[in-house]
């Protein structure tokens, strides 16, 4: 086990994180096809948009490129949180959302949402509906796991996860409809379609869904020991991993909604950070959070500058960046 | 639809595609308001009082017609389907009116930017128009009449009504002339619109699609709606021999990258057909045949020309 660090360390840790993501964001907001300076940034923060509010830049900086940026932090910190959750509750380091198939479950959702939603509209029901299809899909999984052990359960939602994305892909051919993103969305997601009305809808889903697994985290320390020693320690398992995969599969939701399918934060980001945090959810998720954050954040910036103005799927930057990464950690470090 | 599998920004390739789709798009909500003083878009945005300093154009088609309106010099940039006229290749590209993305426009700081129905993603158009820059979506027309409304329109749009009253009687004379009359025989065969962008993507041309009324003004008959296709559908040696053209359309560009006629013979099916057999194959330019721009009347004289000098029908 991974000593767990002084207060002090964590302390450094989280506040430089929250630092890094401050510039992070900071810096995505001077980065686009259209110019926007450093001093333009400044100057709208000083102003809050007051006296400059008309001009082309401010209206692009406030419209398009400030939701966007919250939405890849958003949306990072919803696929780290929940790489987190997945990893306890399946107990092992290979769960994550894309992988176990949440997400190509809540995609499924999502694309019947956007084809009954005119694109002006909020996107009430495409996140309703992808929140329901992933909490569906966990409770389902859930049930399952009593019987299946971790390996084979991580299996079965590779197998249903491709079925759902074929399925996906089918409804989108068919509907062939603008409303409904492409099949690309599905596959390597995209935050390039954010409006404001998208990130609202998906925050107040994602906050307190995100809020509830924390509260669940001393649950999940315990499930690391084994589901008998958990019980025997005073928590019902057998009610709570339905209830937390329920809400996995709710946050999953509304980041496809927000951000499509992408996958490796959940994977890489809770592996990076768990040497460093220790093994604690209470610590472990908001940690994961912000790193999931500043990745996606990152990843954005590259996915809308490095081929401007046409713009490179956020899920191809993160696999082609964070799988040789993933791999070169996992072959680093000692078996555990 | 194929290019649907595609993604965007990945250039020259996507942009070709781009063109296919003239027989995809949905069927706007409401039919364009041509009598009012108003322009009504094909998705029902009305756009009023606006400045016309910098426009930016998301299809060849309306860069055309915007050059054709005497407002070229205000075109700030185009998407890369624009091929003519010269001034407008020159000028800077936003990407693909496919496939775009709001920065990509906005940062040429468009007083206006005009699309078509095809134009994509919905929300790339969506957050343009939050930015505060006025979106114009006309209709992508199939037949003559339906051109000669969006050019009504784009003189509302532009507040050149007499011009674009002017263009629509030049362009009406320009086809009556170049057209085939019902009486003359001597172009009357079946012909099949492929679209190709090499070996993986071909696509026969049914009802629908911006080539029926070319070939039908040139006297042909479009084999593909005979064979009863909608829209497009990818060529199958099944589709071609129910099409079973006498004549093979295709664009110049992909011929180009199958290796001319004897790449396009290896296409299963191609050779079965009575084009394939006695090779009467035209390769046309994109941007000319599939467009409905300024510049039809012309693609109709090539393939009018074309046809009365192949050999004499069996």
């Amino acid at each position: 086990m991974t000593p767990r660090p002084s207060p002090t360390r964590l302390a450094v840790w989280f506040g430089g994180g929250i630092v890094l993501l401050g510039v992070t964001m900071l810096g995505a907001l001077m980065l686009g096809a259209f110019s926007i300076s450093a001093g333009d940034v400044f100057r709208w923060i000083v102003n809050s948009g007051s006296d400059t509010s008309d001009t082309a830049t401010y209206r692009v900086l406030t419209s398009i490129r400030l939701p966007r940026v919250l939405a890849a932090a958003a949306f990072g910190a919803a696929l780290g949180s929940v790489g987190v959750v997945l990893q306890g509750t399946y107990r092992t380091p290979l769960a994550d959302a894309h992988i176990l198939g949440y997400s190509s479950a809540a995609g499924v959702g999502a694309a019947l949402g956007f084809a009954v939603t005119p694109v002006a509209a909020f996107p009430v029901v495409p996140v309703v509906l992808a929140a329901a299809a992933g909490a569906g899909f966990g409770i389902a999984a859930a049930a399952l796991r009593a019987r299946a052990g971790s390996e084979r359960l991580v299996l079965a939602g590779v197998a249903f996860g491709f079925a759902m994305l074929a399925w996906t892909g089918l409804f989108v051919l068919i509907v062939d409809s603008p409303r409904v993103p492409t099949f690309m969305f599905f596959v390597f997601g995209s935050l390039g379609g954010t409006t404001w009305k998208t990130l609202v809808v998906a925050t107040v889903v994602l906050v307190p869904s995100v809020f509830a697994l924390w509260r669940y985290g001393p649950g999940l320390d315990l499930l690391v020991l084994g589901d008998r020693e958990a019980r025997s320690l005073g928590f019902d398992t057998r009610r709570m991993i339905p209830a937390v995969v329920a809400v996995v599969g709710i946050v999953v939701g509304a980041s496809v909604v927000l951000g499509g399918v992408v996958g490796f934060i959940g994977l890489l980001i809770p592996f990076l950070l768990r040497p460093i945090i220790g093994p604690r959810h209470r610590l472990l998720i908001p940690a994961a959070a912000i790193g999931g954050a500043i990745a996606v954040v990152v990843a954005d910036t590259l996915a809308r500058t490095v081929a401007a103005p046409s713009e490179i799927p956020l899920g191809l930057i993160t696999a082609a960046v964070g799988g040789p990464f993933l791999g070169w950690l996992l072959l680093k470090r000692a078996p555990t | 639809m194929i290019y649907r599998f595609r993604f965007g920004g990945m250039g020259i390739a996507a942009a070709l595609l781009a063109l296919v789709v003239s027989g995809c798009s949905e069927s706007p909500a409401e039919s364009p308001n041509v009598e009012d003083d108003t322009f009504v878009g094909a998705d029902g945005v009305a756009i009023d009082a606006h400045d016309a300093s910098r426009i930016v154009t998301l299809s060849g088609d309306l860069t055309e017609f915007v050059f054709e309106l005497g407002l070229g010099s205000s075109v700030v940039a185009t998407d890369v389907t624009t091929v003519a006229p010269e001034e407008a290749v020159m000028l800077p590209k936003v990407g693909i009116g496919r496939f775009l993305t709001a920065e990509g426009v906005l940062k040429h700081n468009p007083t206006l930017v005009i699309g078509n129905t095809q134009t994509a993603p919905a929300t790339a158009i969506e957050q343009i128009r939050a930015a505060g820059v006025p979106v114009a979506i006309v209709d992508v027309p199939t037949t003559f009449d339906g051109l000669y409304e969006k050019v009504t329109l784009l003189g509302i749009l532009l507040d050149t009504p007499t011009t674009a009253g002017a263009l629509n009687d030049r362009l009406q004379k320009e086809i009556a002339s170049a057209s085939v009359g019902s009486g003359d025989s001597s172009t009357t065969r079946r012909i099949a619109y492929v679209y190709t962008r090499g070996p993986d993507v071909m696509l026969l041309f049914g009802e629908g699609m911006t080539t029926t009324p070319v070939i039908e003004a040139a006297g042909g008959l479009d084999a593909g709606v005979e064979a009863g296709v909608e829209g497009n559908v990818p060529v199958t040696p099944e589709a071609l021999a129910a099409a079973a053209p006498d004549v093979l359309i295709v664009p110049e560009e992909g011929y180009a990258v199958l290796g001319g006629i004897e790449g396009l013979l290896a296409i299963p099916g191609v050779n079965a057909t009575p084009a394939g057999r006695t090779r009467a194959v035209f390769a046309y330019p994109e941007g000319d045949f599939l467009t409905f721009g300024p510049r039809i009347a012309a693609s109709i004289e090539r393939l009018v020309a074309d046809l009365r000098s192949l050999p004499a029908a069996p």
